[in-house]
């Protein structure tokens, strides 16, 4: 007879300490001498991780009335724009946004800065109202001086990612890293096995409302995120062979943790923040137990050449291999090398099993199922009116 | 023995063909990984020296040192900010040299300077700062 456990039966698993967690690494080793039958009568709960480059991120706040108060309009943090176009003093904190020529520093910098709760400069200007006749503030803020800093990532988590390489005769410095001219190295991002999406990949337990990882606390799935896209080709393990699922996350900031939120720069292309993402996933039956085990060589992507218009996906490669250090192309041995830390996304996944354990992680289905039928568009340009 | 040193000089204090000289009088096997040489103002080589005893090696790096030109161990060119690293490997793709590698049991970043080749591809990689690479630059 099939396993079958549903979630408050492992909740009291959980709350009674008998409850069985792994990683999905641990689960990804299991496969090679049991299967999903004997994974779900033995595992209640399985680990995921992530820590890479998730540009589709930023942080409201809210700083609190000055008095007398200020409608603030144009704002900056350390010299970074942020988006002041809501309430009197609320304002958004683009991952990405920067300022100057340089470009190195960003609204990622300012963000980790606040987590870690160093000071950092206001600067506001308002043209003065009625109800709020101050027209300029200047000011050092810090995490325990504002109301709230609330981290909402728009596009994180992305299910698999295409590899990248460069087919042209210079370096390309792109979203992916450095690229040798040439092909002469392959870049790719996601932990693999680890990868949160790739464990579910038909969402049966993640939606709206789970409970998820985020930068060392416990936010929730707020909506998917943009660019969902749930028709990509898929293999015969349900992988989708490159980009697809994505999720819109939130979480408090102030309970967030340095070390799983960290800016980033990448040469000529810009900033970026590296967000730490896990989601614990419940082994409610034998098709959940088949999904977690999924191996690396079993999660296929495509490798794209960065160096031609609309990169073309050249052939497709598994984990196994791009973990490997090498993969043949072309008859040639060539280097490969991660964006994403597999050391701190293993070190995530072990860290949120500690929490399942501990009963500091909740277990709770989602609210709402995300899009079951979802595609991207590109953007035309077209004359107001035309087809 | 061999050696990696960035030699640097101006062309104040440097008028000899060095290289020339370290073959033929220090018995020294030079081997130029890179060169960036503005005629008539200054010199910036990077260099590997092989020689059979430390001897030798010291002679010839008292000679280079006594006629103004400044030698420095590659190795002490780079310097990997280890505390900032989160180990994500961006680097480990473009170093050729074999400085920088993967352990892919534990997915810890290997820096070997000794291997270092001070190419600088690895300080534009790294998306966290955590490279810095003095070659006069």
């Amino acid at each position: 007879m099939e396993t079958k456990k549903s979630w408050e039966e492992i909740n009291a698993k959980i709350a009674k300490g008998t409850a069985v967690v792994i990683t999905a690494e641990e689960a990804a080793q299991m496969s090679t001498h049991t299967g999903p039958q004997e994974l779900a009568k033995r595992v209640d709960v399985v680990t995921t991780g992530t820590f890479g480059a998730m540009c589709s991120s930023g942080m409201f706040i809210n700083f609190g009335h000055p008095e007398p108060p200020i409608r603030m309009e144009q704002i900056s943090l350390d010299g970074i724009p942020v988006f002041g176009g809501i309430a009197a003093v609320d304002a958004y904190i683009g991952a990405t946004e920067t300022a100057g020529v340089d470009g190195k520093i960003g609204g990622a910098h300012v963000i980790e800065k606040l987590i870690r709760g160093e000071e950092v400069l206001l600067k506001a200007t308002a043209k003065g109202t009625d109800c709020y006749p101050r027209r300029e503030i200047e000011t050092y803020i810090q995490k325990d001086r504002v109301n709230e800093m609330i981290l909402l990532n728009p596009r994180n988590a992305y299910q698999n990612y295409p590899a990248a390489t460069n087919s042209t005769h210079k370096i390309l410095y792109t979203y992916m890293g450095t690229l040798l001219p040439s092909f002469l190295n392959v870049n790719y991002s996601t932990s693999g096995c680890l990868s949160p999406l790739l464990n579910d990949p038909y969402f049966r337990t993640i939606g709206i409302g789970s409970p998820v990882f985020l930068g060392g606390t416990v936010g929730s799935v707020a909506w998917n995120g943009t660019q969902f896209n749930t028709e990509k080709p898929r293999n015969h393990r349900g992988i989708p062979l490159s980009n697809a699922g994505t999720l819109m996350l939130v979480g408090n900031a102030k309970e967030m943790s340095p070390q799983w939120i960290r800016a980033a720069y990448y040469e000529k292309y810009g900033v970026t923040m590296y967000v730490g993402v896990g989601f614990a996933i419940p082994v409610l039956d034998e098709d959940m137990a088949y999904r977690v085990m999924v191996r690396n060589d079993e999660i296929e992507t495509t490798l794209c050449d960065y160096g031609a218009e609309g990169h073309p996906g050249l052939k497709s490669l598994h984990y196994g291999e791009l973990m490997s250090g090498t993969v043949e192309f072309q008859g040639k041995k060539v280097k490969t090398a991660p964006l994403s830390s597999y050391r701190r996304a293993r070190l995530l996944a072990e860290t949120l099993k500690q929490r399942v354990l501990g009963g500091t992680f909740p277990l709770i289905p989602p609210s709402m199922g995300l899009p079951e039928h979802s595609t991207v568009q590109g953007l035309t340009i077209k004359r107001k009116g035309t087809n | 023995m061999t050696g990696k040193y960035v030699l640097e000089y101006t062309s104040d204090t440097v008028s000899e063909p060095i290289l020339w000289r370290l073959a033929k009088d220090f018995d020294i096997q030079v081997n130029i990984l890179r060169a960036s040489i503005s005629p008539g103002q200054e010199g910036n080589l990077l260099v590997e020296f092989a020689t059979h005893t430390e001897d030798a090696m010291t002679k010839a790096l008292d000679w280079l040192e006594s006629i103004g030109v400044t030698c420095t161990n590659v190795s002490k060119r780079l310097s990997w900010n280890e505390e900032a690293c989160v180990d994500c490997g961006s680097c480990s793709g473009v170093c050729f040299s074999g400085a920088i590698t993967m352990d892919r049991q534990e997915w810890k970043l290997v820096v070997d300077r000794e291997k270092c080749i001070a190419c600088g591809a690895c300080v534009k990689a790294c998306p966290f700062g955590c490279f810095v690479l003095d070659f006069g630059e």
